[in-house]
């Protein structure tokens, strides 16, 4: 079912990073930033949206997403407006994930204590 | 004597009144159950067989209004690699089949759910046109929603 | 490692059993702890991702952003209580991939620096990991939009 292949492939993608990150000595920033670029690229070729069909939240949690998102946002957007919907529509898709990270952040430290 | 006219006058209008309104009641009831017994879904029916037939397909879910049709895929395993494809080739057969009404296809969970609850209602007789209409335009909406 | 034809044969044999006494890193291990970990975090993702389906008025494509929403909310949350960092250091890769692992970077460096002020503490430091992962994905999402719409229409 979704959820087998959720866990297949959110895993597969979670261990592409630690080899990066053990193999390729990459700094988890260097990964991350890899892993992003990675999903925008994919989505350019058109392979992104078949991956998320096949495996539902397995392709849309890890960072990965964030690359298509970014990518997908832009493209829905130019073959509305043309070439300034790229520059509009960059952030359109994932607007919710980075405005409620700055915001429960915020949040966070309001309330919370740094500990050790 | 005019108490006993009185008496009469009413009775008789009494009874010209009830068995009016019994008549009106059954005229009513007939209406509305023609209503919801005749919201045929052959179309649909139809639509179902014919996208079953599809390889990849493993099931189908379809609600018709008149000549109208919204079809669910249910595609499971591999074959979701390519369902933008599936949901091409089947709404162009569709299409094929039934050029006089639009054809609407998802393989969207929620409107699977939304569907199966519209057949469900349609089989129980439950519903009446109106509200079909509707509830399908919901599912339009949510068919149509989204980046 | 560059082959220096002046290493003496000692110094040759001391870097190969120096070499060997590097501190290895599990590799295997950890790619099972990451493969395991990640997996579960986006199937929890699937069945958050799910309920909004079911029980609230989504579909398979507008819920993504509430399902995204309420990942992040417990991330920070998680990591304000201090569990977070502990799930963290042994997972690796499968709690800093998801979009958890973001949502963690930028709570704890913005509770971190608490103590420096609200401004220059918090607000200045929160995007330390998140910044190189906005930042390229943005540049990187142009430049393909661009060569995409050049040469390959849309």
């Amino acid at each position: 079912m979704i959820f087998v292949n959720a866990f297949i492939v959110g895993g597969i993608i979670c261990v592409i990073g630690q080899v990066l990150l053990d193999v390729g000595k990459l700094t988890p920033a260097h990964t991350l930033s890899t892993l992003v670029v990675s999903g925008a690229v994919l989505d350019g070729i058109g392979l992104y949206e078949p991956l998320i069909d096949f495996a539902g939240a397995g392709a849309t949690v890890p960072i990965t997403s964030f690359g298509n998102a970014l990518v997908h946002g832009a493209i829905t957007e130019a073959e509305q407006n043309g070439w300034v919907g790229i520059l509009t529509g960059i952030f359109e898709v994932t607007s919710a994930g980075i405005s409620s990270a700055i915001i429960f952040s915020f949040i966070a430290a309001l309330l919370f204590k740094p500990k050790g | 004597m005019n108490m006993k006219k009185s008496f009469i006058f009413l009775f008789i209008f009494l009874l010209l009144n009830l068995g009016g309104c019994d008549t009106g009641q059954k005229t009513f009831e007939a209406q509305s159950a023609d209503d919801a017994s005749e919201i045929s879904q052959k179309v649909a029916e139809d639509a179902e067989k014919t996208v079953k037939e599809l390889d990849r397909v493993d099931d189908a879910t379809a609600v018709s209004n008149k000549k109208d049709v919204y079809v669910h895929l249910d595609v499971r395993g591999f074959d979701r690699f390519f369902l933008k494809d599936i949901r091409k080739e089947a709404k162009d057969k569709l299409e094929a089949e039934n050029p006089d009404g639009t054809v609407e296809v998802s393989t969207d969970k929620k409107i699977e759910l939304e569907l199966t609850e519209l057949k469900q209602k349609l089989s129980d007789q439950e519903i009446t046109r109106k509200q079909l209409e509707d509830d399908l335009k919901k599912v339009d909406k949510d068919l149509k929603a989204g980046v | 490692m560059a082959k220096d034809s002046k290493v003496s044969p000692t110094q040759r044999a001391y870097q190969k059993i120096a070499r060997k006494h590097e501190a290895k890193r599990p590799v295997m291990k950890n790619c099972i702890k990451a493969f395991l970990i990640g997996g579960l975090v986006c199937t929890f993702g699937q069945l958050v991702q799910t309920g909004y389906i079911y029980y609230f008025d989504f579909t398979e494509k507008t819920a993504g952003d509430p399902t995204v929403a309420t990942l992040i909310f417990l991330a920070t949350l998680l990591t304000g209580l201090g569990v977070y960092d502990r799930f963290g250091h042994f997972a690796g890769a499968g709690s800093a991939v998801p979009v958890t692992g973001f949502a963690n970077s930028m709570a704890s460096a913005a509770i971190e620096h608490r103590t420096e002020g609200y401004v220059l503490g918090v607000s200045s430091n929160m995007f330390k990991l998140a910044a190189a992962v906005i930042v390229f994905g943005v540049v990187a999402a142009f430049f393909i939009v661009i060569i995409k719409m050049t040469f390959f229409g849309l």
